[in-house]
């Protein structure tokens, strides 16, 4: 006999919900982070982190000669818990830039660090994405 | 609240595990020196992610953790073989995991290593290693 008030499957949509959307949170979140401490010439390297479903989205933005605007580029479809996801960056040299602190072309973005500074901190800032929806479920 | 304990207690220990090595690599510090040394040598970076955390009182302020980042960068020449990269990383990762001593003042307690990352492309004439983890540290 099922409890009197017992709204299980309802909870479990709830829950199901803030999920996705706590994932979407972390990593829009994650997306824009490193693009506003990514280390600043043209501003292609900080445009070119990508969010990918199932496979790392390859995509970079053309070549730039001239100092331009740091654009984001949005996940166009729905973020949700059912696939793996990635954030990429594909510029040959963003690995070089991302881990090291004397990398050339290193003005306007954070410090040497920056990268590792949020390498480190992903699982704090899952928990926070996940616990804002998390808390509205009543 | 002390940044300057914390920053020797680590800087400390990571100088002293370079400089114990045969021979002696050099260990670059936040804001101490524009140019690199010769090779090989090693980057230390240390920063602040957070320093309070809040509470849960009406009236609460906030408790004191300071939590931060630590990178070791380790450059060595290059064309040259991972050896002296990885053996600069296994000294780093040792830095970390032995950064904790409970009988101090000031305790410094290393998280989940990153890393050590090669970095080998490029056209610079050096390669690289980087790894890094968080830390929490409190003064008494």
């Amino acid at each position: 006999m099922a409890k009197k008030g017992f709204r299980g499957p309802e909870l479990v949509k709830e829950i199901d919900e803030a999920l996705d959307k706590g994932l979407a949170l972390f990593l829009t979140r994650t997306q824009s982070k490193l693009a506003a401490s990514s280390p600043v010439d043209t501003g292609r390297l900080a445009s070119s982190w990508m969010i990918g479903r199932g496979v790392p989205n390859r995509d970079a933005p053309p070549k730039r000669e001239t100092p331009g605007p740091v654009t984001i580029d949005k996940y166009g479809g729905q973020i949700t818990m059912d696939s793996d996801w990635f954030i990429s960056n594909n510029l040959p040299y963003a690995q070089r830039a991302a881990f090291d602190p004397g990398y050339v072309g290193r003005v306007g973005g954070g410090a040497g660090d920056w990268f590792t500074r949020i390498e480190n901190n992903l699982a704090k800032d899952a928990d926070k994405a996940f616990d804002f929806y998390l808390r509205k479920v009543k | 609240m002390s940044f300057a304990s914390v920053r020797s207690v680590i800087e400390t220990k990571v100088s002293s595990i370079y400089q114990a090595m045969s021979p002696p690599v050099e260990v670059v510090f936040d804001n101490v020196q524009e140019s690199p040394p010769d090779l090989p040598y090693v980057i230390c970076l240390i920063s602040y992610t957070t320093t309070t955390e809040s509470v849960i009182c009406p009236d609460g302020g906030a408790l004191e953790r300071l939590l931060g980042n630590l990178q070791l960068t380790c450059y060595a020449p290059r064309g040259r073989g991972m050896k002296q990269l990885e053996e600069l990383g296994a000294e780093g990762m040792k830095a970390m995991n032995t950064m904790f001593d409970n009988t101090a003042s000031t305790q410094v307690k290393c998280g989940q290593i990153n890393g050590p990352t090669p970095v080998l492309g490029g056209t610079e004439p050096y390669a690289l290693a980087t790894l890094s983890c968080s830390f929490s540290a409190s003064v008494a």
